[in-house]
């Protein structure tokens, strides 16, 4: 059984113009022990997605319509005392910048129990707290830390820990290894590597560097303009990328290209959730723009084992 | 090849005081290098290495502790105030956030004219910054416009129209695309290479990012702990780096990012 499923999803902010819809007709699922890669540009709707399955969508924004279901449970229809439970324990999420999430007049070791307040016993609660920490790569001593005396690595570490230590079934890591350096940034991917196989953990990977995404990933799901336009399997999204965006956007790594070659750049912007122009979001930048793209939203569609939304793969939907 | 820049035995070092200790910081550890007329000497580096202090203190906007810096042969380490600022327009930076760089109350024209000559008359000032502007591709009607009518990527436009604006011979970019999104970085660093072939720049180009240097520098620097621990060929070393840390900083960079 999957993990989570997410079926039409649908989020509107509520603004001084009305309502503006930023997440559409999402549908993703993520299976056992699997990392699913959420790639896109800033603006595009990935931490949306991300607090919606943690229903910490910021005010004013709501969802609409869709269903989330974590392990066979809708958790839509939750409310806010029974999403406790499930946060921290059957889902969690570590964040880009550790140390605003950290507390600072706390030791990281007792921000980390306060997780498993459950275990009555002191000793065993400690125990508890000490083994995750090594399981991390952390020193026991760390416990007694203040997070300003880690370097961001550690403290990243330490978030991971605090996201782990009640063995949830589902990782939320959101632009994790963004804020470190290349070295670090590879150590935190390998460490999360090595838990989601240990912890039995399956992994949201937010990102906006599909390359990192390509090595750590098993599918990947490109999301553009509040959609999700294209998943497809990590191995293939570099050979065969569906999506024109996906395509344009792989074009835009410089490490494509001789030192001095133009860029193939994609012309405009990311557009703004105000703006979005009519039928597919991508088309006023797209080079295979047809008629029908400027009239109608195209719907996803099967291709081999990947999912794609564009008219280019005929206007019908066939499955 | 001509050289424009050599540094000599570079050196920074701060003072940090408390109450009661008094401590030293070596921002830059003995830096010795060359930037020749028409490259891109790229530097790179993780946080906290001194790439910034660097890039800065080359052009005085830092003062150095230690050592000599020649531009076109002239030793500018010890220069008067006075008689650097004439200098100065030659060289000029870009900085990494264009939400703060850009003064928040001045619109994109004025952001543009404001460091031009004072010789200058009004029109000729204003002509300079509109064509300067639609240079680096900023569409005319919005040249009134503020800053926060721009997105990231068109800020940062405005930004290098601004370093443009006094002719310089070289610019100081200091991660001027790790803000930005892969696909308005692509466009950014086009601009750079059009640029840099149309008004004959020189570039010193800070980054942490070693796909972007690998595309950009001729020739680069890997600075560690306020040390330049290799220089070289850009190719050379990233096919064969000879410092055990430029090796480490490699492998972890091809080992996540797959070279499509």
């Amino acid at each position: 059984m999957n993990i989570l499923e997410i079926k039409n999803l649908e989020v509107s902010v509520k603004t001084i113009d009305g309502n503006v819809k930023i997440l559409r007709d999402v549908n993703l699922s993520i299976g056992e022990n699997e990392v699913v890669g959420l790639v896109g540009e800033s603006g595009c709707g990935k931490t949306m997605t991300a607090r919606s399955i943690m229903k910490l969508l910021p005010e004013n924004t709501k969802i609409d319509k869709g269903e989330i279901f974590l392990q066979g449970e809708d958790i839509v229809k939750k409310d806010e005392r029974e999403m406790r439970k499930i946060r921290g324990g059957k889902i969690s999420m570590i964040f880009q910048e550790p140390s605003s999430y950290l507390n600072p007049v706390f030791t990281v070791g007792s921000q980390i129990e306060e997780a498993v307040k459950g275990i009555r016993d002191k000793r065993e609660r400690r125990e508890r707290v000490y083994k995750i920490l090594e399981e991390v790569g952390l020193d026991r001593s760390i416990y007694f830390r203040y997070p300003h005396q880690l370097s961001g690595g550690m403290q990243q570490r330490v978030m991971i820990g605090m996201a782990l230590v009640n063995n949830p079934s589902l990782l939320i890591a959101d632009e994790p290894t963004t804020a470190l350096d290349i070295t670090t940034a590879h150590m935190i991917i390998e460490l999360l590597k090595k838990l989601m196989n240990s912890h039995r953990v399956s992994i949201l990977f937010i990102t906006h560097d599909i390359s990192l995404s390509v090595y750590f990933s098993h599918r990947i799901a490109v999301m553009y303009g509040g959609k999700i336009v294209e998943i497809s399997h990590s191995s293939e999204i570099f050979k065969n990328p569906l999506h024109p965006y996906t395509e344009r956007l792989i074009a835009c790594l410089p490490e494509r290209y001789r030192k001095g070659e133009k860029i193939k750049a994609i012309e405009g912007e990311v557009p703004d959730f105000k703006s979005l122009p009519p039928g597919c979001p991508f088309n006023p930048r797209c080079p295979y723009k047809m008629k029908i793209c400027e009239e109608r939203e195209p719907e996803e569609r099967k291709v081999g084992k990947s999912i794609v939304r564009c008219f280019k793969y005929g206007n019908t939907v066939e499955n | 090849m001509e050289i424009l820049w050599k540094i000599e035995n570079l050196k920074k070092i701060y003072e940090v005081k408390s109450e009661f200790t008094k401590k030293k910081v070596v921002a830059i550890d003995g830096v010795s290098f060359e930037i020749y007329k028409g490259e891109t000497f790229g530097i790179i580096g993780e946080s906290g290495s001194g790439k910034t202090t660097l890039g800065k203190t080359i052009i005085r906007l830092i003062e150095p502790t230690e050592g000599k810096i020649f531009f076109r042969n002239t030793d500018i380490s010890e220069m008067k105030e006075t008689h650097l600022r004439p200098l100065r327009k030659k060289f000029q930076i870009i900085f990494q956030d264009p939400y703060k760089s850009l003064n928040p109350r001045i619109n994109a024209l004025r952001t543009v004219m404001e460091g031009m000559d004072e010789k200058l008359k009004m029109k000729e000032k204003r002509e300079k910054a509109e064509y300067l502007l639609s240079l680096v591709g900023i569409k005319k009607e919005r040249i009134n416009n503020f800053p926060h009518q721009f997105s990231g990527g068109e800020r940062q436009r405005i930004a290098i129209a601004r370093a443009l604006s006094t002719d310089p011979e070289f610019i100081v970019c200091d991660e001027p695309t790790s803000n930005l999104d892969l696909s308005i970085q692509a466009q950014i660093l086009n601009l750079f290479l059009e640029l840099r072939e149309k008004l004959n720049l020189t570039y010193l180009f800070i980054t942490h990012d070693i796909k972007v240097m690998k595309y950009i520098s001729d020739r680069v620097g890997v600075m560690y702990k306020g040390k330049i621990v290799e220089i070289g060929k850009t190719e050379k070393v990233i096919n064969s780096p000879s410092h055990p840390y430029t090796e480490k900083l490699i492998s972890s960079e091809l080992k996540i990012h797959q070279i499509p």
